[in-house]
């Protein structure tokens, strides 16, 4: 099974460098970040700003850098006839917690874009597994047709921005856009909460586990 | 009123030059760094009372609870690590507990967890694991200030000036929406 078989690189335009609101940073920082403690599963690249972020508050901060650790290893490694228990199995190793892990937050940024629908799914099922209800799933999309052919730096900065930066010589692949119909079909449990339409080609989405 | 205490027997303090002083509360302050080189391998437990920096091969626990640990370029650790302040330029397998700070610079890799009430992941490194920053710093609690307080009116801060989005406020404008 190809982890990302979309990855055509093509000559176009994709956003670059942006700092932008973000209302989800809003309502999440909100809802979990206050007295008590938190836990965070952060899928993305470590982020010095977001580390920051999370360091104000009493919280437990899993960062798994799904990226480097899973996706591009696969990509590079490994052809498409790849068995479904395979990846399911690099799922379960990659992502392995104790059973009594509930996060309260999921940080998958636009780490969707790179994926295949069936990865999705087997990495949201294992996920779901350390969900309760009320969980939040936060994703960011770019809208345009093109996106960097791999995932941008996006970290959170103070008072409700992110930062999406991307490689300076990334290349284009053809965006998969997904809409929040289709996400919701490869995440049994989660339910749109908000989406955001940003400008500059870029959304956000939250996601609520039930 | 003003008047300097001298001693009771009436015999005049040693003196001590500013120079000297100077001198005297540089040695008490100065702090030795020992360097494990890249040749070396050990195996076993490193414990200590000064700071060390790692460019070598350890296996087994590092424990320097009162001192700074430096895990160098070159250094490779597989262990537990406990020290008041760690910071990782090298790679490390196991677990790391700064009572003050742990820094993971950006040549650093690390896989393992990290339990520490400051946490700093530079752009750039290779981080597998999670953070545990649910600890207060070992000075913090002896002068007995509410970092948690501090870290709540930071977060009040940080997520908006104290904004209420509970009630929708977050469904605000988007950027570039006036």
């Amino acid at each position: 099974m190809a982890l990302a078989s979309r990855n055509e690189i093509v000559e176009d335009k994709c956003p670059t460098n942006l700092d932008f609101d973000s209302p989800s940073v809003g309502i999440f920082s909100q809802r979990f970040l206050g007295p008590g403690k938190c836990r965070v599963l952060d899928l993305g690249a470590p982020a010095k700003s977001t580390v920051a972020f999370f360091s104000r508050s009493s919280c437990t901060y899993h960062l798994e850098d799904l990226y480097r650790f899973f996706i591009e290893p696969r990509k590079r490694g490994k052809s498409d006839d790849d068995e479904d228990d395979d990846v399911a199995a690099a799922i379960a190793a990659a992502l392995s917690y104790e059973d009594s892990t509930r996060f309260d937050l999921v940080l998958g940024w636009d780490l969707f874009s790179y994926m295949e629908r069936a990865t999705i799914e087997l990495l949201m099922s294992r996920i779901a597994r350390s969900c309760r209800p009320g969980t939040l799933l936060f994703l960011t999309a770019c809208t345009g047709a093109m996106i960097p052919s791999e995932p941008a730096r996006i970290t959170m900065t103070e008072r409700e921005r992110l930062s999406y930066r991307c490689a300076i010589d990334s290349q284009s692949i053809t965006n998969p856009r997904l809409p929040p119909t289709a996400l919701e079909s490869m995440m049994p449990g989660f339910r749109l909460l908000h989406s955001f339409l940003l400008g500059d080609e870029m959304q956000e989405f939250l996601f609520s586990y039930t | 009123m003003f008047k300097k205490s001298e001693p009771e027997d009436g015999r005049a303090e040693p003196m001590i030059h500013s120079s000297e002083q100077s001198m005297l509360s540089t040695t008490t302050r100065s702090r030795t760094t020992a360097t494990i080189g890249p040749s070396i391998q050990i195996s076993g437990d490193v414990t200590g009372n000064e700071d060390v920096r790692i460019e070598g091969r350890v296996e087994g626990t590092v424990n320097l609870s009162d001192n700074v640990l430096t895990i160098g370029k070159e250094g490779q650790i597989n262990a537990t690590v406990n020290a008041r302040v760690i910071f990782v330029e090298g790679k490390v397998e196991g677990d790391l507990k700064g009572d003050e700070k742990v820094v993971v610079q950006a040549s650093g890799n690390v896989r393992g967890n990290i339990v520490s009430p400051r946490v700093t992941l530079e752009d750039g490194c290779k981080f597998k694991g999670s953070i545990d920053m649910d600890v207060e710093p070992s000075v913090a609690r002896a002068s007995g200030s509410s970092s948690r307080n501090e870290k709540i009116a930071d977060i009040k801060s940080a997520a908006g000036g104290g904004n209420d989005h509970s009630s929708g406020a977050g469904l605000g404008k988007a950027p570039g929406q006036q």
